[in-house]
C-alpha cells in the first residue's frame, strides 16, 4: 500500500478547499509550471518519455511517444484536448480530480500544451458531470486571473486559451476521434484512421488527446523528474494510478496505488475485503468492457499492463468491479449489453447490429427464454464484432460477453437448462 | 505539405500491381479486376469506411483491414479471398441483413440490389435470427422525386455524402444512434436539388427509389445501352435502359466518365425523356392546305422541296438546330450547299452557347442543346459561315426569303425557334422538323416529325470540346426521319440509303474523322465510349 505522502495524484486531496487556487498554491501548486517554462518543450517531452507514463484513459499508449508524433512544423495550429468524458461504467477517477483538485489538471494541461506547442486547449467534460464542469470553469477563471492562462503565461512567450466544453451525454464521445467530431459540433462519430489525430484531428489540425489522469500526472513528473516517477511500479508499467473500487466491498472508492500491485492486495487493503464476508465470484479489472477474472485469477494477478494480458483482460480505465457469489452474472451482462447497444453510434454495421443482437440473446437467456443454440450464436456474433469496426466500442461490447462465456459458462447453461434465473432474480 | 506521390508495387492475390502511393488497396484491386464487395465506398465520394464489407487480409497485420481506407505500400501483400476474409465478410453481411425487411418481391431494387447480390455469393441461407425481429422504421416516405424507405436503408451514408459533397444541399442525414439510426431529410421536407435521381443510383439497396421508375419495370427485363445525354451542352455519359421485347425506354442513368460527369447527371437529363412518348409527339409529316394542317407523306415533302430549292436556292434559309449530330449537320450542309443554299442559321440560344461555366457549378449548362460546338466545328472545316439567331432574325426581317426550314428540333424547349418564326415576315413560308408539336407551329406550312436523341446515332461535341457517341436505344418512332434522311431525300428524292445499316458511321469515317476532327483520326468503332477531346490534347488512346 502506497503511503499518502508518496502519492502522486491524491496526496493533497483531503486538504479542505483544495479546488481554490490559493489553497492549491499553498500545497506547492503551479511550481511545476514555473519550472517547465524555463525548460525547452522537447526537454519536457523527453522527461515524460523517461517517466514511462502511459495513457490512463484505457488504451495505455505511452504519453511521451504520443506527443512526439505531432508534426510541429506543419504551419497549422496544434490542439491539446483533455478527455474528461469519463463514461466507462465502473470508472470515477477523473471525477475526483476534477471536482476536488481541478488546478492540478489545469497545471498539467498548461505544461503539456507548452510541450506540444499548443495555444488552444479544450477540456471535453461529460455532460453528466455538471458539478465538475462548474468547478472546472471556476478554476479556469481563477487561473486566468492569476496569469497562469491567457497571453504570455508568467511573462514567458507561451500563451494558452483553455475552454471547458460540456458534452451532451454519449459514451462514444469519450473515444478520441468521436470526441473530436463532437467538439467540432458534429455528431459524435469516431473517425477512420489514418489520418491519425496527431496529424489531422480537431479542425483538421494536429491534435493531442489525453486523459484527465494522464495530464494531472505531468506536474508531479516535472517537480520530481521522470526518473523518479519511473521508480514506482514495474518496468513497463511505471508510476501510480487511480483504482476505482466498486461492487461488493467494504470500502468502495477511488484509491491511488502503484501499477503492478497484486489485485488481491488492492481489494484487501484499499477495498477492505468483501462486504459481509461474502465469497468472491468475479472481478472486472478495468471498466465494464474488460473481460472478468475468476477468483483463482484474482489471487494470482498483478495490476500491470503485461500481466493482465495473460488472463485475457486489460487494465482499461481502472474501474475494478467486484462481484460476489450470490449475484447473477447474466443480470450484470444483460445490463452491460444493453448499455453498449444503447451507446453504439451506429456508424459501422457490425457494432450497430451486433450490439443489439447480443443484447437480445443475453436478455433472452437471463429471462429464461434461452436455447442451446444461443451459446454458439453469441460466440459467432461477438466474433464478427471483434476488430471489424472503426473504433473499439464494438470490441468493448463483444469482449466481456465472450469473457463471461469463457470463464463462467455454467451460469449461462444453468439459465438455459432451467429456463429461469438460478439466483431467483425476478424481473 | 502533401507527401510526395511515388509509384509503389504491391501484390494482391499473387498478382503484382503498380499504383501511385496515395492510392488505396481497394483501387489497386479494382485495377487488377479483383472484385471486393462494398456498400459505402463510391469512387466519386469521400471514404466513409462504415459498411466494413471490403475487408482484406494484409500480410504482417494482425487484423483484417478495410481496403477502401488502407493506403498501398511498397511490397504489401494482400489477400482478398482467404477463409478468414470470407468468414468475416459473411458475418458482416449477416449483420447487414438482420434488420433488413424481407420485401424483395415488392422492392423495386430487386435484381440490382447489392444485398441480394452478395447474399447469393455468401449464402447465409439459414437465418440465426429468430427474435421477434427488427427495428421498425418509417417506410414509404415521399421526399420529392424520390421515395425513401428508411427500414430498407443499410446506413452506408452514400446519399448523405452525395448531398453534402456534390450538391452541397445537405438535405439528408442520419438521425438517432445505434441500431435506431434512421435516414431522413432534415426537416422531413423534400429534396431540393436538381440531382436527386443520382440518389436512387448510388443507393445500394432499395431505400431510395426514383418515383419515375418505381414499379415501371423489373430490372432484369431491361437491357442497358451506352449513350450520351443531349439535354444540355455538358453531354453526360449515360446508359439507357430499354425493354428489348417492347423496345420501350424506361430509364436513363449516368455512366461514369471522370472527364465529363463523374458518376452523376442532372434530373432534367434523366427524366426529360418523357417527350419521346408524349401525346404531342409528331406522328406524320403535315402540310398546310387552305390554312389547315393535313397529314402528308415524306415522299411528297422530298419532291416538293427538291423542286422549291432547285428553283431558287438563294431564297431558302435553313435553320440547323444544335440538337443535330455532327454527321447530320455534315450531311445537310453538304447536300444543301451543293443545291445552292447559302444561308444557314444556328438555331440555339446565342447567349447560352457562349457560357463557359456550368449554371450550378455542378453539371447543368445554360445551353440546353448538346452540339453547338460540333456545329461550329463542322462549319469551320467546310469554310462556311452560319448566322446566329440574332443575325438570322435581322436577315429574315429584311425579307426576300420564300422558305425558312428549321431542321432537327427536339423536345419541348426548342431554344431560339419561336424568335425566328416570329421574325419571319408573312410572305416567308416555314417548315419545321421537330419531335413534338408546340403551339407556335400553327404558323408553319410544313411540319416534319424528327427522331429523338434516343432514336438516333451519331456524335456530339460537348461544351468542353469532347467528341462523344450518341447511340440509338429505341427504333425511330412513328414515321419520324433524322437529318440524314432529309439530306438524302432532298438529294435523291428518297431516303432509302439511310436504311442502310450504320449510314452515320460511313459519314463519320469518310467525312468527319479526317477533315472535321483531324486530331482525332479514328473510325467510329475505335472511338471510345467515354469520348475524346478534339482540342490540342488530341486523341490519346488511339493511333496518332
Amino acid at each position: 500500500m502506497l503511503a499518502k505522502e508518496k502519492q502522486v495524484l491524491l496526496r493533497h486531496i483531503d486538504t479542505p478547499e483544495l479546488k481554490k487556487i490559493s489553497v492549491y498554491e499553498d500545497t506547492g501548486g503551479y511550481q511545476a509550471l514555473k519550472k517547465a517554462l524555463t525548460m525547452k518543450p522537447d526537454e519536457i517531452i523527453e522527461e515524460v518519455k523517461k517517466s514511462g507514463l502511459r495513457g490512463r484513459g484505457g488504451a495505455g499508449f505511452p504519453t511521451g511517444m504520443k506527443w512526439s508524433f505531432v508534426p510541429f512544423n506543419s504551419g497549422k495550429p496544434i490542439y491539446l484536448l483533455c478527455n474528461a468524458d469519463e463514461s466507462e461504467p465502473g470508472t470515477f477517477k477523473d471525477r475526483v480530480i476534477i471536482e476536488k483538485n481541478p488546478h492540478n489538471l489545469i497545471e498539467g494541461i498548461i505544461i503539456s500544451s507548452y510541450a506540444v506547442r499548443c495555444n488552444k486547449s479544450y477540456i471535453y467534460i461529460r455532460g453528466e458531470y455538471a458539478y465538475g464542469a462548474r468547478v472546472l470553469q471556476k478554476a479556469v477563471e481563477e487561473a486566468y486571473a492569476k496569469g497562469y492562462l491567457g497571453k504570455n503565461i508568467l511573462g514567458s512567450s507561451h500563451s494558452l486559451e483553455l475552454v471547458v466544453h460540456r458534452g451532451a451525454g454519449a459514451y462514444i464521445c469519450g473515444e478520441e476521434t468521436g470526441l473530436i467530431s463532437s467538439l467540432e459540433g458534429k455528431k459524435g462519430y469516431p473517425r477512420l484512421k489514418p489520418p491519425f489525430p496527431a496529424v489531422q484531428g480537431f479542425l483538421e489540425c494536429p491534435t493531442v488527446v489525453n486523459n484527465v489522469e494522464t495530464l494531472s500526472t505531468i506536474p508531479w513528473i516535472l517537480n520530481n523528474t521522470g526518473a523518479e516517477y519511473a521508480k514506482y511500479g514495474k518496468e513497463k508499467s511505471t508510476g501510480t494510478r487511480l483504482y476505482c473500487l466498486s461492487g461488493w466491498l467494504n470500502k468502495p472508492g477511488t484509491y491511488e496505488d502503484v501499477l503492478g500491485m497484486p489485485l488481491k492486495e488492492l481489494l484487501e487493503t484499499h477495498g477492505g475485503g468483501m462486504k459481509n464476508g461474502a465469497k468472491l465470484k468475479a472481478v472486472i479489472p478495468g471498466g465494464s468492457s474488460t473481460p472478468p477474472l475468476t477468483p483463482e485469477e484474482v489471487d494470482k494477478m498483478t495490476m500491470d499492463y503485461d500481466d493482465v494480458g495473460k488472463y485475457g483482460t486489460f487494465l482499461g480505465s481502472g474501474g475494478v468491479i467486484v462481484i460476489p457469489e450470490h449475484f447473477c452474472l447474466l443480470k450484470l451482462l444483460e445490463r452491460l449489453t444493453e448499455f453498449y447497444w444503447d451507446e453504439s453510434c451506429g456508424q459501422c454495421t457490425p457494432c450497430r447490429e451486433g450490439t443489439g443482437w447480443l443484447y437480445k440473446i443475453i436478455e433472452g437467456i437471463y429471462h429464461g427464454h434461452g436455447k442451446e443454440s444461443d451459446i454458439a450464436d453469441i460466440k459467432k456474433t461477438a466474433g464478427n464484432m471483434m476488430g471489424t469496426t472503426i473504433c473499439a466500442l464494438s470490441d468493448a461490447a463483444a469482449m466481456p460477453v465472450l469473457g463471461y462465456l469463457k470463464k463462467f459458462p455454467h451460469e449461462f447453461e444453468a439459465h438455459i437448462k432451467t429456463g429461469k434465473c438460478p439466483y431467483g432474480e425476478t424481473h | 505539405m502533401a507527401p510526395e506521390v511515388k509509384s509503389v508495387k504491391l501484390t494482391i492475390d499473387g498478382r503484382e500491381v503498380e499504383m501511385p502511393s496515395n492510392a488505396t488497396v481497394f483501387q489497386a484491386a479494382q485495377k487488377l479486376g479483383i472484385f471486393v464487395p462494398h456498400y459505402c465506398y463510391h469512387p466519386d465520394l469521400s471514404v466513409a469506411g462504415v459498411c466494413r464489407m471490403c475487408m482484406v487480409d494484409i500480410e504482417k497485420q494482425p487484423k483484417l483491414a478495410i481496403s477502401c481506407n488502407t493506403a498501398v505500400a511498397e511490397g504489401m501483400v494482400v489477400k482478398t479471398s482467404t477463409d478468414k476474409v470470407k468468414d468475416t465478410v459473411k458475418g458482416i453481411l449477416e449483420l447487414h441483413l438482420i434488420n433488413h425487411p424481407l420485401d424483395c418481391p415488392i422492392c423495386d431494387k430487386a435484381g440490382e440490389c447489392k444485398l441480394q447480390d452478395y447474399y447469393t455469393v455468401h449464402g447465409n441461407y439459414e437465418s440465426r435470427m429468430d427474435f421477434d425481429k427488427k427495428n421498425h422504421k418509417p417506410k414509404v416516405q415521399d421526399i420529392g422525386t424520390i421515395v425513401l424507405d428508411s427500414e430498407r436503408c443499410i446506413l452506408c451514408t452514400r446519399c448523405v455524402r452525395f448531398t453534402a459533397e456534390v450538391t452541397h444541399t445537405h438535405e439528408l442525414g442520419i438521425f438517432n444512434r445505434g441500431d435506431r439510426s434512421t435516414l431522413t431529410t432534415y426537416d422531413g421536407g423534400p429534396l431540393r436539388n436538381n440531382y436527386t435521381g443520382n440518389l436512387a443510383d448510388i443507393c445500394p439497396v432499395g431505400a431510395l427509389t426514383a418515383k419515375d421508375f418505381r414499379f415501371q419495370q423489373r430490372v432484369w427485363f431491361l437491357e442497358k445501352r451506352d449513350s450520351v445525354c443531349g439535354m444540355c451542352a455538358t453531354g453526360c455519359n449515360t446508359t439507357v435502359s430499354v425493354n428489348p421485347s417492347t423496345n420501350k425506354l424506361y430509364r436513363v442513368e449516368p455512366r461514369r466518365n471522370t472527364d465529363v460527369n463523374a458518376s452523376w447527371m442532372c434530373d432534367i437529363g434523366r427524366w426529360d425523356y418523357h417527350y419521346v412518348y408524349a401525346d404531342t409527339r409528331l406522328r406524320t409529316p403535315k402540310d398546310k392546305k387552305d390554312g389547315v394542317l393535313r397529314d402528308q407523306t415524306w415522299h411528297e415533302f422530298f419532291l416538293t422541296f427538291s423542286e422549291e430549292i432547285s428553283k431558287a436556292p438563294e431564297k431558302v434559309c435553313i435553320g440547323l438546330s444544335t440538337y443535330l449530330t455532327n454527321e447530320e449537320i455534315t450531311d445537310l450542309t453538304d447536300t444543301l450547299g451543293q443545291m445552292g443554299v447559302k444561308d444557314f442559321i444556328r438555331v440555339a440560344e446565342d447567349k447560352a452557347v457562349l457560357e463557359k461555366e456550368t449554371e450550378d457549378k455542378i453539371l447543368k449548362r445554360a445551353d440546353e442543346t448538346p452540339n453547338a460546338l460540333g456545329l461550329s466545328e463542322v462549319f469551320k472545316s467546310q469554310g462556311k459561315k452560319f448566322l446566329t439567331v440574332e443575325e438570322g432574325k435581322a436577315k429574315l426581317k429584311s425579307g426576300g426569303f420564300q422558305w425558312l426550314v428549321i431542321l432537327g428540333l427536339e423536345g419541348n424547349k426548342m431554344p431560339g425557334v419561336a424568335e425566328l418564326i416570329l421574325a419571319a415576315p408573312k410572305e416567308t413560308k416555314i417548315a419545321v422538323h421537330a419531335t413534338n408539336e408546340v403551339s407556335f407551329f400553327e404558323r408553319c406550312d410544313w411540319i416534319l416529325p424528327n427522331v429523338s436523341q434516343f432514336e438516333k446515332s451519331g456524335s456530339y461535341v460537348n461544351a468542353l470540346g469532347r467528341l462523344q457517341k450518341v447511340q440509338s436505344s429505341i427504333p425511330w418512332q412513328h414515321t419520324s426521319r433524322d437529318g440524314h434522311a432529309i439530306g438524302l431525300g432532298l438529294k435523291n428524292g428518297n431516303d432509302r440509303e439511310v436504311v442502310q445499316k450504320n449510314y452515320y458511321q460511313t459519314v463519320f469515317n469518310k467525312r468527319l474523322s479526317e477533315s472535321v476532327f483531324p486530331g482525332v483520326r479514328t473510325d467510329w468503332r475505335r472511338l471510345h465510349a467515354t469520348g475524346v477531346n478534339i482540342g490540342e490534347v488530341g486523341y490519346r488512346e488511339g493511333r496518332k
